[in-house]
């Protein structure tokens, strides 16, 4: 059986902290601590103990190190779990991890350990997920919620909306297979109304979702403008190092350059971009393509112009790309004299705030800042307890589920058939039921009878 | 015990299930013989005086396109047809059709008696014989055994024991060891069943009084016509020669005073003092019931129904019940029209045994016995059509195993009839089930016009269809496929007349050319009000003109469920191997295990269809699965 084998893997982060830790699953666990684990003292650790002792390759000492034991069922994987906390940096984990699969384990697939917890019943989906999450969680708060998450009140959430729609649903259901009952008809009018409450509940719940999302994957943020107003330098400003070449020729930028920073306690993923500007040349045109793609793909665009020039046409044709997204405009270079008019400016994308920066200097990010946080985190540093975060998977799940209640209201609106709107409903449960794990098939029967006075 | 010769199919039972089985077998060639407690209640109607309506309506359409009886039975002996529901989509029509119950009887054990493969008799079938294997928990039938003793040696047999076993009705205070209408109970038979090892289960359903329609004033109620144009049920019958006059049902209300009288009385109700213990259905409640847990109703529609042409006796429908016969009397004539009314038939409860239907195969065998079908309300369904689409099944089934060959199953996604089947047979039932359309995933497909278009096929692989009838379905089936391939070509051009007529429709005038099809996919609009603005429009039957119609106007919600029978199919065709030891997956959880190794289902699809089962148990079958066949 492939399950009763045994894994190890690295389960600290490559290259965080002084400790890494090794851990070790499955029936042969004890058997390969044994083998390379001497405890001080000779007393081998008990089930939910430390011991302390040598990692040995035969007669060679590698590291000094901490060995836990917890055996199964008790265990994460309810397999023997040992663990192996190594003191000697990157380079004694790797050899501890590489001893331990000399002697007989298997190195663990991504997520193994969490897979095992699931199949051997110690965890559900949405658990799982949520433990997926914990591991990655970039920042405190998304950890805080991922515990939230295990206790269920994500599942609540969703439900509440989808017995909505189910209520909407049993109620055309009860119309259609009982329609001598005329105190049970119900109109598109109200099919309407009812879809478009849903709708207002869903989108909140999503809104919810978005600003979750920014704390536990981070903020997707392109720089963009036409070409040599700064975005390089905005760059850098805001990362603290060079890390874009900067240069006055137009066009010095080709790829899309992608770091990791934290703005306002958010976490971010800053993109520089190739300058926004018809092509000069074949490998510039590239550039232009991708800096497009991954507009199309952020939260937020921050618009660079150079305050210290007119705008021009080619800001324009910059400015065109961004439509339909957040901005933020940089008024770059405030240490010249200003020469673009801000009335301008501000005809151009009336809804985008106006920070003005020096980025060669690093002046004025902290407006910037200011900006962001207001924008995604109303305002608040500090979230309400009650703020849901999701996955990448739930997420498209609640927006799917949206999307087929906009269809059945629009489908409503035209005075289509219910029946036809109902399966427009049923996606819209069946999508929500997707995060919460809840099918519909008996709970609509039940519905319909407990709630409806039909029947020979 | 005295030998009764040899059959390759017995049916026990001559109800609405038992019909169709021994049909289906004897016109499959198997010698079949069918036994009935009293050959006089074959195919009787002891309950509601209608066939079809939401659902139901679909199966008896299935039950003719696979070459059953039922549609053709209550062609001939309607006395008011409708169409319902034709307002809320082309999927959700629903033909129902009031019968002469009487007449609907005696047309069916006609049919019967001139089905030459097929001997009727009425006897009371107290046993089953059968032979276990060495273990003792499966075997194999080899007959039945009769009151008098008689042994009927048999390949298979097929019980369709409807309400009959252990039968007791019950009002007020009154018990009647007996069936439904006074008919004779079967006391022995569930005794047998029991030793073989089957599980039975305690269900109740009732129905209400029948009242004499000299005693009720009609002018006080409305009245419900049946349509103008009859649409007959089966796809054999031709309108033209089913045209009748009809007789119209009447609506009235309850109210206050009646509600009272039933507050009043409910302490002897025997569903109320605790006398009836079994399972009863959510979606038949008794009059009293529905008084109870919709208090806040000031009014119940209660629906008069004419039990046939040549009586005055009327069904009372919405008004079951088994309060005592003083109530019953003066709860009734507390309805406008009814102050004067006359019961001729008190309502009952009646408590009988069945099945739990989880012991069987979708192909409606038990698991444990070869050769053992069952089929209706034996089954724990409810209504008329549930049991003959069961027993037609059964029949058909019985049949092939007789002939050593495969069974046949329609799939959820193909049939009302595989809906039902497998919820049965997949679920069982807590209390009686009752056909819904909510119950089918993919109904937008499973639609009545369509029947015989999604289940010829199956029908004439089966033998139960015509050569001829198979050819005519095919050749309709292209006509549409043509016609709806030269549609999406036509362009129309704007014109005074066509859009004089758009607007007169409610519809916006078209500017430039526009296409046909698009104009189909109006709401307001449709193919057959478009044909004259359409210049080569072909002269077509109108059966083919509703399916283009339809196939056309809903092409968008259709392609959507296509594309989810398509990820339907992908579960289902995922076989669970037999035997399958799911102790030794540790991941489900413990009640998951218990039913999956209960119910050992037959793939993916079913196994995630099991009450208990949860999606999470569902991945980790996956996920086992995969890991451990890999």
């Amino acid at each position: 059986m492939p399950l009763t084998d045994t894994i190890a893997a690295i389960s600290t982060p490559l290259g965080r902290g002084g400790i890494g830790i090794v851990r070790i699953s499955g029936s042969e666990a004890l058997g390969i601590l044994d083998k390379i684990f001497i405890p001080k003292g000779g007393r081998k650790p008990k089930s939910y103990s430390m011991r302390y002792g040598f990692a040995m390759d035969g007669q060679t000492v590698i590291d000094e190190v901490l060995a836990s034991v917890m055996l199964g069922p008790n265990s994460y994987t309810t397999e023997d779990v040992v663990e192996i906390n190594c003191h000697g940096g990157m380079r004694a984990v790797r050899s501890v991890l590489e001893l331990a699969l000399r002697s007989g384990a298997r190195l663990a697939e991504p997520g193994e350990f969490t897979k095992r917890a699931f199949i051997n019943g110690r965890i559900d989906l949405i658990q799982v997920e949520a433990v997926m999450e914990l591991i990655d969680a970039k920042s405190r708060k998304a950890e805080e919620s991922a515990a939230r998450r295990l206790a269920g009140s994500l599942s609540r959430k969703i439900s509440s909306v989808r017995e909505r729609i189910l209520t909407l649903q049993a109620r055309i259901e009860v119309s259609i297979d009982y329609p001598e009952y005329e105190d049970e008809e119900i109109g598109s009018l109200e099919v309407r109304r009812e879809a478009e409450a849903a709708m207002e509940d869903l989108k909140s719940l999503i809104a919810c979702f978005e600003r979750g999302r920014v704390f536990s994957e981070g903020l997707k943020v392109v720089i963009a403008g036409k070409p040599n107003v700064g975005k390089s330098s905005l760059l850098n400003a805001l990362m603290n190092e060079d890390r874009a070449i900067v240069a006055d020729i137009p066009g010095t930028t080709r790829d899309v350059l992608s770091e990791a920073a934290s703005l306002a306690g958010v976490p971010v993923k800053l993109m520089d971009t190739a300058g926004l500007r018809t092509p000069e040349d074949a490998i510039e045109s590239l550039g232009v393509g991708k800096s497009i793609e991954a507009l199309e793909d952020s939260d937020l665009a921050i618009w660079v112009v150079d305050s210290s020039e007119a705008l021009s046409e080619e800001d324009a044709e910059a400015c065109a790309k961004l439509e339909g997204k957040k901005v933020i405009i940089v008024a770059n270079k405030n240490d010249l004299p200003k020469a673009a008019s801000m009335d301008e400016l501000r005809t151009l994308i009336p809804e985008a705030p106006i920070v003005s920066v020096c980025a060669k200097d690093g002046l004025g990010l902290d407006g910037l800042e200011s900006e962001i946080s207001k924008m995604f985190l109303s305002g608040e540093a500090e979230m309400d307890d009650s703020e849901i975060y999701i996955n990448a998977r739930q997420r498209q799940s609640a927006a799917k589920a949206l999307e087929s209640l906009e269809k059945a209201a629009r489908a409503a609106g035209e005075g289509q058939a219910v029946d036809l709107i109902s399966i427009d409903l049923t996606d819209a449960c069946d999508s929500l039921g997707e995060i919460t794990g809840e099918t519909a098939g008996d709970s609509l029967v039940d519905k319909i009878f407990k709630e409806f006075c039909v029947g020979k | 015990m005295r030998n009764k010769g040899e059959w390759d199919v017995a049916v026990v039972g001559g109800g609405h299930a038992g019909c169709e089985a021994a049909l289906a077998a004897a016109r499959l060639g198997m010698r079949t013989i069918l036994f009935a407690i009293n050959l006089d209640s074959i195919a009787m109607m002891p309950c509601n005086p209608n066939i079809g309506g939401t659902s139901k309506g679909h199966l008896v359409r299935e039950i003719d396109a696979l070459g059953g009886e039922m549609a053709l039975n209550i062609d001939h002996t309607f006395i008011q047809s409708r169409m319902l529901n034709m307002s809320k989509g082309p999927a959700v029509y629903s033909l129902r059709a009031q019968a002469d119950k009487r007449a609907y009887s005696s047309r069916m054990k006609r049919v019967l008696e001139n089905e030459p493969n097929l001997a009727l008799k009425q006897t009371e079938i107290t046993e089953i014989e059968a032979v276990r294997d060495c273990g003792g928990e499966k075997g194999r039938i080899t007959g039945v055994i009769s009151e008098s003793g008689g042994f009927y040696a048999c390949k298979a047999v097929v019980l369709c024991t409807g309400t009959y076993m252990k039968a007791r009705c019950l009002y007020g205070d009154v018990i009647v060891e007996s069936g439904p209408n006074g008919l004779r109970a079967s006391k022995r038979l569930s005794d047998s069943l029991r030793s073989l090892g089957i599980s039975l289960l305690r269900f109740k359903t009732g129905t209400p009084a029948r009242v004499d329609g000299k005693t009720i004033d009609f002018a006080r109620m409305t009245v419900q016509n049946g349509d103008k144009d009859i649409k007959p049920f089966s796809f054999r019958t031709d309108p033209e020669t089913i045209k009748r006059p009809q007789i119209p049902c009447y609506l009235t209300y309850t109210n206050e005073e009646t509600h009272s009288v039933i507050r009043r009385n409910l302490d002897r109700s025997p569903l109320y003092s605790g006398v009836i213990k079994a399972a009863g259905a959510r979606y038949c409640p008794s009059i009293e019931d529905k008084v109870v847990r919709f208090s806040d109703k000031p009014r119940h529609q209660v629906f008069i129904e004419p039990e046939g042409e040549d009586t005055d006796e009327m069904y009372i429908s919405g008004m079951s019940t088994s309060l005592p016969e003083d109530v019953q009397e003066a709860m009734y004539r507390t309805l406008p029209g009814m102050e004067g009314c006359r019961i001729l038939r008190n309502g009952y409860a009646i408590e009988y045994d069945c099945i739990n239907a989880s012991q069987l195969k979708l192909s409606l065998e038990f698991k444990a016995w070869s050769g053992l079908f069952s089929a209706g309300q034996i089954n724990g369904s409810s209504g008329y059509e549930e049991a003959a689409a069961q027993g037609l099944m059964a029949g058909i089934n019985a049949a092939r195993l007789a002939q050593a060959k495969e069974p046949v199953i329609i799939k959820r996604s193909e049939g009302y009839i595989g809906v039902l089947i497998d919820d049965l047979a997949t679920k069982g039932a807590a209390e009686p089930y009752r056909m819904m359309t909510s119950r089918a995933e993919y109904r937008l497909l499973l639609r009545q016009d369509n029947a015989d278009l999604r289940l010829s096929e199956k029908g004439w692989e089966a033998g139960l269809v015509s050569q001829q009838r198979w050819a005519l379905t095919q050749e309709k089936a292209a006509r549409i496929h043509e016609e709806i391939s030269r549609v999406r070509k036509v362009s129309l051009q704007p014109s005074k007349s066509l859009n004089r007529f758009l607007e007169e429709n409610g519809s916006s005038p078209i500017t430039s050319g526009a296409m046909l099809s698009d104009l189909i996919k109006r709401p307001e609009l449709g193919y057959r009000q478009l044909q004259a603005f359409d210049e080569l429009s072909p002269s077509l039957p109108e059966d083919v003109k509703e399916q283009v119609e339809i196939l056309i106007k809903y092409e968008g919600y259709i392609k959507r469920q296509l594309a989810q029978v398509e990820q339907f199919r992908k579960i289902e065709s995922r076989i669970i191997p037999r035997g399958l030891d799911y102790s030794s997956i540790s991941g489900l959880r413990l009640e998951a295990r218990q039913k999956l190794a209960l119910m050992q289902p037959e793939n993916l699809g079913q196994a995630s269809r099991i009450s208990g089962v949860t999606p999470a148990d569902v991945s980790v079958l996956i996920v086992y699965l995969a890991a451990a066949y890999s």
